[in-house]
């Protein structure tokens, strides 16, 4: 290594801060260049006196800090895990309250007459009357019967009564009254 | 290079005492907040303290990084490892300040004067090296001032800075490298030398 190493490589070469083949590589040219030297002397004075000037704190500045900061943390906040602890009681009572509603609720569930009232009849309305029940008989089914065509008419008369005429169709079950009015009758012979 | 290798262990491991304090704490132990808070005050006091340059806005601004800690500790993990969420939250909120406000220069010099150890010939030489170095800490941007910080100060790797300011392991080993050479050209500039 011939040309100059820059000053800033010197600067991380003085206290080690470069890997470790670049530092081999500085090592070799600066024990052969006395300007390099040189800087390098310069670099290590100033280092030195960087290190070495500053005074460490005194034990009196370090009681007066820790006095402040103890005396400014305010006493409510003494215990940082407070509100988890407030949080989990609040969360206690919440729970213990669900699970007794539910609780409750349950044996409402178990015991419903025993807790509501029994409805009684109205004071002023009668008591409903039984509803009719009519026995079912039993029907019998009538076959049923061919209608055959024609049929037979008789004239009912009765004194004081409205004459009727009676048609008997083919089907006995079925005999036709119709009552006669008085424009309809006719002169009979 | 002590300091710088315990802090790193204690990066990338959290003793278990630390998870059981963190769950004692979530409980509402105060006490054991308390021991959270003297285990890592020191290194968010420091860090604010030297990314702000102002002890006043250090110590307001470390006091909220514990009352963000405190806070958030209901949902914190305890599995997960403390010292990176306050080292990202130091970093973040004391970038907000200096965002919000002018810097100041060279203003945490005072515990020099007050180190009756020293004498004056001592305490003006720390004096004057701590004024320089603040000084050029301010020469740096923000971002560059962070990972300086938090690697020539703080003794992370250039890996767990990478993962604490989120930008690629490449772009923090550029600003680290562009920081001390700023550092570097002001300093050799104060001390009369050629940069």
């Amino acid at each position: 290594m011939s040309a100059h190493v820059c000053e800033e490589i010197l600067a991380l070469y003085v206290r080690g801060d470069l890997p470790e083949d670049e530092w081999q590589r500085v090592a070799q040219h600066s024990d052969e260049c006395q300007e390099c030297q040189k800087i390098l002397a310069d670099l290590s004075l100033s280092c030195e006196l960087l290190t070495n000037s500053l005074k460490e704190p005194t034990l009196a500045e370090l009681a007066a800090l820790r006095s402040a900061v103890m005396g400014k943390i305010p006493v409510g906040a003494t215990d940082s895990r407070g509100w988890v602890r407030m949080f989990a009681a609040a969360a206690g009572i919440v729970l213990l309250c669900l699970a007794t509603l539910i609780w409750r609720g349950e044996r409402e569930e178990l015991l419903p007459v025993a807790r509501l009232p029994r409805p009684g009849p109205p004071a002023v309305m009668p008591p409903p009357e039984p509803p009719i029940v009519t026995p079912r008989t039993h029907v019998a089914r009538v076959p049923r019967q061919r209608i055959e065509p024609g049929m037979r008419a008789t004239l009912i008369t009765r004194a004081g009564q409205p004459d009727y005429l009676k048609m008997n169709t083919s089907d006995p079950n079925v005999v036709i009254l119709w009552q006669v009015q008085e424009n309809e009758k006719v002169a009979t012979p | 290079m002590e300091m710088a290798v315990s802090l790193m262990c204690q990066f990338t491991a959290e003793p278990e005492s630390i998870r059981s304090l963190i769950l004692e704490a979530k409980a509402g132990d105060l006490a054991a907040f308390e021991q959270i808070v003297t285990r890592y005050e020191r290194i968010v006091f420091r860090v604010a303290r030297r990314l702000l340059a102002d002890p006043e806005r250090a110590r307001d601004a470390a006091q909220e990084v514990f009352l963000r800690l405190h806070g958030k500790l209901g949902k914190f993990q305890e599995e997960k490892d403390l010292a990176p969420w306050l080292y990202r939250m130091t970093v973040n909120l004391c970038h907000d300040l200096r965002r919000r406000s002018k810097p100041s220069v060279a203003l945490d010099l005072a515990p020099a004067l007050r180190d009756a150890v020293l004498d004056p010939e001592q305490a003006m030489e720390l004096l004057q090296r701590q004024e320089l170095i603040a000084a050029a800490l301010e020469e740096l941007s923000p971002r560059e001032r962070e990972a300086i910080v938090l690697r020539d100060l703080e003794g992370l790797s250039t890996a767990d800075v990478a993962r604490l300011l989120r930008p690629s392991e490449g772009t923090v080993r550029s600003q680290i490298s562009t920081g001390r050479v700023k550092i570097k050209r002001f300093v050799m500039a104060r001390l009369g030398r050629r940069p």
